[in-house]
């Protein structure tokens, strides 16, 4: 069951909500004296918002979320996945990771490294959502292939960005609540996105060993 | 005498047929960082160990950090353009 069947009235980690804009400063020219900067405020309207404050944490009317966005297509070329979306939340095996072409592109070298790690993380910035009757179907155009309708969503950890509301508080009411995660899901999502902050890049580990 | 073959620095070691030793269980080969070396351990589906398939002199300082370290995640996300 990915998602509650009684969900509570109060704002989780993970919840589907609306009604909120998306906010992205985007500066053009960057200057010691901020009032040269040259700058400017894009504002969107998705239909979906990802709650990732940590439950605990979510008070002082402040929240931080991220857009609940359409899945990629190119997710739809391995078949892993394709049985199921939601399998990229959860660890998996290198040959799981990538589609049975790339797969047998690697050198026998870097298959058999690959192979012999444990299962990981993959694709660490993204968390899929599962099908749910709330959430609209959409179609994604593919290429050299026939075009894919489908309800599945994800959250890209990294288009978080943080809002401020007086009805945000930690027991309050939340009316523009839409769905709220399993706690299994739930769980899943505290293991991804912790994943996303502690990826160690390889260049890290490279120096760290080196000194 | 050297187990290594003074060429290549590999040593080969064949796995016999005999008891639960069979070349038919291998699985697949698990290649393990030691020191200087690098040891290719044949495993069952199972991952039970079944033998040791090759050992060899790992003579690049940086091939051998990057066999050793794991990054901790599939690095396999330009396989996926949005």
């Amino acid at each position: 069951m990915f998602y509650d069947e009684k969900p509570e009235q109060r704002l989780r980690f993970g919840d589907i909500i609306k009604g909120y804009i998306g906010i992205t400063p985007v500066i053009n020219v960057l200057d010691v004296d901020v009032r040269n900067c040259d700058f400017n405020i894009e504002v969107s309207y998705p239909e979906f918002f990802v709650v990732l404050t940590p439950c605990c944490s979510i008070e002082k009317k402040t929240l931080i979320i991220a857009p609940l966005e359409r899945v990629l297509g190119s997710f739809f070329l391995n078949p892993y996945f394709v049985k199921d979306l939601t399998g990229i939340n959860k660890k998996m095996t290198a040959e799981q990771s990538v589609s049975p072409n790339i797969f047998k592109s690697w050198s026998s070298e870097e298959r058999e490294k690959r192979v012999s790690e444990e299962p990981h993380f993959a694709l660490t910035e993204f968390f899929v959502y599962e099908k749910h009757d709330l959430l609209p179907e959409y179609e994604i155009n593919m290429k050299d292939v026939e075009n894919i309708k489908t309800k599945y969503y994800m959250v890209n950890f990294k288009k978080t960005f943080n809002i401020k509301c007086d009805l945000i508080n930690k027991n309050g009411d939340f009316a523009l609540k839409v769905l709220q995660l399993s706690l299994g899901s739930r769980n899943d999502l505290r293991d991804k996105i912790g994943s996303f902050y502690s990826s160690r890049p390889i260049e890290d580990i490279v120096e760290e060993a080196v000194k | 005498m050297s187990i290594f073959d003074e060429d290549k620095n590999i040593a080969n070691i064949t796995v016999e047929g005999t008891g639960d030793i069979n070349p038919s269980n291998i699985s697949k080969i698990f290649s393990y960082p030691f020191g200087q070396y690098e040891i290719k351990v044949a495993l069952t589906e199972k991952n039970e160990f079944v033998g040791i398939n090759e050992i060899k002199v790992n003579k690049s300082f940086l091939d051998y950090k990057n066999q050793s370290i794991q990054a901790g995640y599939h690095d396999v996300g330009q396989y996926y353009p949005e």
